[in-house]
């Protein structure tokens, strides 16, 4: 049985805290098995993507709205983050940039960690004009992202 | 971009040549740039091997990550070594994720790290 939790958020300036406090605690009763290591891939990849909006998306002089769904049935999980911004390329970005060339990286690997921790992924336009990244992780999944050493 | 609710660093000078670095909450976009300067300082002032102690570590971000790699960039060329002590469990799914185990040697605690550097 899928069980599925839903925060909204309207601040950047404290939305990672604000997200990881929910995986720290109890009470937010994330639909996520406690110490398993899919929490912990399901709380990167959502950072990731926040870290990428909070960085690089345009608002305009709209008031940042972010909404983030977590559903799970222990086995699967689908997250959803839906954001107010005029959006992003990420398909785009993703096929021209399929893996990482560069030995040691600083920078640009964050989309990468991204679709390297999930089974499926997603960004589409949404009917009311705002945005959504779609993605879906395993439990017992042992992702590996290749980074040139 | 710096966030005053991510803790900073401490560094502590086991020797002339050995730090350790307590990473605290978070090693992200959001705090990056303060550990690539306090390394840069440490690797300027001789130091060449780096123990980083996760032990508190909630956050281990791409961009974090990104400032080890650069820190390891400046440091082998001089036989220095960068190390993981006290992984949390958050941390090791980004090292498993990224295999970065292969570089970077991880220890049980500090101690256990700089008994290996002492003895290499």
């Amino acid at each position: 049985m899928m069980k599925e939790v839903r925060y909204c958020f309207d601040n950047l300036e404290d939305l990672i805290d604000r997200v990881h406090a929910l995986f720290s605690r109890p009470d937010a009763d994330l639909p996520l098995p406690p110490e398993g290591e899919m929490r912990y891939r399901v709380q990167l990849a959502i950072h990731e993507w926040l870290a990428n909006l909070i960085q690089h998306a345009r608002f305009g002089n709209r008031r940042p709205s972010i909404e983030l769904t977590i559903r799970s049935n222990g086995d699967l999980v689908e997250c959803f983050i839906d954001d107010n911004s005029e959006g992003f390329d990420l398909n785009g970005r993703l096929k021209s940039n399929p893996s990482i060339q560069e030995a040691f990286p600083e920078r640009g690997m964050g989309l990468h960690f991204i679709r390297a921790c999930t089974r499926e992924l997603n960004y589409v336009r949404l009917k009311d004009g705002r945005h959504r990244l779609i993605f879906t992780m395993a439990k017992d999944e042992d992702p590996w992202l290749d980074i040139p050493f | 971009m710096h966030n005053p609710s991510v803790m900073s660093f401490t560094v502590e000078l086991l020797n002339a040549e050995t730090v350790v670095i307590r990473i605290g909450k978070a090693l992200d976009f959001r705090n990056a740039a303060e550990f690539k300067a306090i390394c840069q300082e440490q690797v300027q002032k001789g130091v060449r091997n780096f123990i980083l102690d996760f032990s508190e570590t909630g956050i281990l971000d791409s961009t974090g990550l990104g400032a080890i790699f650069s820190l390891y960039r400046q440091v082998s060329p001089r036989n220095g070594q960068v190390v993981f002590a006290s992984v949390s469990r958050p941390v090791q799914v980004v090292v498993q994720l990224t295999r970065t185990y292969k570089v970077f040697r991880q220890f049980p605690s500090v101690e256990a790290a700089q008994e290996a550097l002492q003895q290499a």
